[in-house]
């Protein structure tokens, strides 16, 4: 783990406790200056409790960009459909009136969206 | 010419039986032999009357000086020294002898009008075995320390020693500040940066202490203080306050007699001030934990014992 992966999780594990880390050991590295826990100071994290916190975060930003993805393919797959959809109301002389003002905004602002030439 | 080693004990009865001299046995041809004799005395009048000295070289004999403290009278120029006995004086000898002394053992030599030690700048001088010393007489039983050697090689004045350490990676202290005020800091504020050990040669040295860093404060214009303990001390020696904006450079210069030659550890704390906003601090680092310097920075710790004439 990288000094900053280990500040990073002790924050997360212990929020305000006092410490000092000195370079990327824990246990070479690590002066902790909490008072002791009968006083109602924080417990020295273990390398453990950091490996396990790093990874639950690592999940998590994994997580995270798996569901950002998604969200921009749905995105693109939706806006691909809406276009299409258009497409057939307009060409539609049976399409509801109201469905056809709509589909008419959306082509006129999509012409708006032309890239600069 | 050469005359190979003298027995100057032989010279004062006025007979010398030099290797070159065949017969060694008065009782064995007398007349030759006190020809011989006559030669002898004919050849040290005239070295004497044109102060020529006759060197025994390459001779080394020993004393005791727990016993003996007559050095010059001695036929050896070199003599190895043994017996633990203070020396405060040697027995008088004639003005000019010097003696090269090499000591077989641990003893003081004390400083005085009768026995003056330059090279230590007029302090005592601990013997250590191998050491070594040339004394000159003055005469009247005064005595002068020309040249001193140790054999672990250390000066007895000047710069002794130094010990260095430095700090190449990373260092977050969190939420533990140094107060900005009139208190010294304590040994449970701030975060260690350095712990370094050294032994002085002599109690009377000087240490002196030089600790520089660069650091980021979480907050800027925090005051940032360095602060120096000894061993398990739980207040301050020394400390520095500078008010660092932004990425800054520390430093600390502090000096300490050395008080004793066991060994002794020196710390160097340092933190931000507890006024309002974050606390923490960044040596070699940005707030963001990035690492600066590429490892060649000058976040380091020095200390230097340094002693000088009494």
């Amino acid at each position: 783990m990288t000094h900053e992966e280990l500040v990073m999780a002790i924050i997360r594990i212990r929020p305000g406790a006092k410490f000092c880390l000195s370079g990327d050991s824990i246990e070479q590295g690590l002066e902790w200056l909490e008072k002791p826990e009968s006083e109602g100071g924080q417990k020295r994290p273990t390398l453990a409790e950091c490996q396990a916190v790093l990874a639950e975060t690592q999940a998590d930003v994994e997580a995270s960009q798996k569901r950002a993805a998604a969200r921009e393919i749905i995105q693109e797959k939706r806006d691909l459909a809406v276009r299409k959809l258009v497409g057939y109301i307009a060409k539609d002389a049976n399409a509801p009136a109201d469905l056809k003002a709509v589909a008419a905004d959306i082509a006129a602002a999509e012409a708006d969206l032309e890239p600069e030439k | 010419m050469s005359w190979g080693p003298i027995n100057w004990s032989a010279i004062k009865t006025g007979y010398s039986p030099g290797t070159h001299i065949d017969s060694a046995d008065p009782t064995v041809g007398t007349e030759e032999n006190q020809l011989k004799a006559a030669m002898w005395n004919l050849y040290e009048n005239t070295m004497k009357e044109h102060h020529i000295r006759i060197e025994a070289g390459g001779l080394e004999g020993t004393i005791d000086l727990d016993s003996d403290l007559d050095i010059g009278a001695s036929q050896y120029d070199i003599l190895v020294a043994s017996g633990t006995n203070t020396i405060t004086a040697f027995s008088t000898a004639a003005a000019g002898v010097t003696r090269k002394i090499i000591f077989n053992s641990a003893r003081q030599l004390t400083h005085g009008a009768a026995l003056k030690l330059y090279p230590s700048g007029n302090r005592n001088i601990q013997t250590a075995v191998g050491d070594v010393a040339i004394f000159g007489s003055r005469g009247s039983g005064n005595w002068e320390c020309l040249a001193y050697q140790r054999a672990d090689g250390y000066p007895l004045l000047g710069e002794i020693q130094h010990v260095y350490t430095s700090f190449q990676n990373r260092l977050t202290v969190t939420n533990n500040p140094i107060p900005w005020d009139n208190t010294p800091p304590l040994s449970s504020e701030g975060g260690q940066l350095f712990s370094l050990a050294i032994t002085p040669k002599y109690s009377d040295s000087i240490l002196i202490f030089q600790a520089n860093a660069h650091v980021s404060p979480y907050t800027s214009n925090r005051v940032i203080t360095m602060a120096l303990f000894k061993d398990s001390e739980g207040t301050a020696r020394g400390q520095s306050k500078p008010r660092a904006p932004d990425w800054h450079r520390c430093s600390l210069l502090w000096r300490e007699t050395a008080g004793g030659t066991t060994a002794q550890t020196w710390k160097v704390r340092i933190g931000t001030n507890s006024t309002s906003g974050g606390w923490d601090l960044y040596v070699n680092a940005d707030v963001l934990y990035n690492q600066k310097g590429a490892g060649i920075i000058d976040t380091n710790f020095l200390i230097t014992e340094k002693r000088l004439p009494a």
